[in-house]
């Protein structure tokens, strides 16, 4: 027969048990939804990033101001028309390769493998695929 | 002592609850951005090759056709260049369709009509 006392005894250890296995199950479970928070949120910053560099692209080296054709008698700027001018202004430590067809206009050589963007123009009346290579961060 | 084991169990419903408010706020739906991202990246090529078509007066599809492939290497869709339409790289199972046109006067004095579509 058990006494009370040793009940009682028993019915504490059981509560402590099950408080512990409750205090695990909720650090397990805070683990993995921080976890999940911060990957998520580095693959939205990946995808963010890819925009961006489509976005730099677009509205930096296809600028007049860069490789974009300006005509000198109209002065219209023509965003898919360039021409090879202004190559010692542009940032080297954002691009690190740009290729018009099969010419290199310049290349920093980068270990990392990186993404190659690649937009169509014209250059000296003829298509063109312009390759861009952003730098590793 | 029964009301010490009452304690314990409802300190750990407590922090349940807890734990259950606390997953509510950081929870974050795992929306998936990739699709949008890619149609805003093939809207863009889209508008390369249909403002190098205008520039350069590609009137083969034939041509423009290499030049798709030139620049959208592996997707598949079609060209439409006034009434003849091409298709490009046949065998798609992606369902969702992006595609742009232009209409415009040569300097043959022509109207021209040009269609381009991707799937992804």
């Amino acid at each position: 027969m058990i006494s009370a006392k040793s009940k009682k005894g028993q019915i504490i250890i059981i509560d402590i048990l099950l408080f512990l296995i409750i205090i695990l199950l909720i650090i397990s479970i805070q683990t993995k939804i921080i976890r999940n928070y911060k990957e998520n949120l580095s693959f939205q910053e990946k995808e963010i990033n890819f925009l961006k560099e489509d976005f730099l692209i677009e509205n930096y080296l296809l600028d007049c101001n860069y490789l974009g054709y300006l005509d000198k008698d109209t002065k219209k700027c023509y965003k898919n028309k360039i021409e090879i001018k202004n190559i010692d202004k542009i940032d080297y430590s954002i691009f690190c390769k740009l290729k018009i067809n099969e010419n290199i206009i310049f290349y920093i050589e980068n270990k990392n493998n990186k993404k190659i963007y690649k937009r169509a123009a014209v250059f000296e009346d003829k298509f063109t695929i312009l390759e861009v290579e952003f730098c590793e961060k | 002592m029964k009301n010490k084991g009452i304690i314990f169990t409802i300190d750990g419903i407590i922090a349940l609850t807890f734990i259950a408010l606390f997953s509510m706020i950081l929870f974050v739906p795992t929306y998936d951005n990739t699709k949008e991202i890619e149609k805003i990246l093939i809207n863009n090529r889209i508008s390369d090759l249909l403002i190098t078509a205008q520039l350069l007066e590609i009137e083969n599809s034939n041509i423009l056709e290499q030049k798709f492939q030139l620049l959208l290497e592996d997707k598949s869709g079609f060209i439409i260049i006034n009434n003849k339409k091409i298709e490009i790289n046949n065998s798609h199972e992606k369902t969702r369709l992006i595609s742009q046109n232009i209409r415009y006067i040569n300097s043959s004095n022509k109207e021209i009509y040009i269609e381009i579509g991707v799937y992804y």
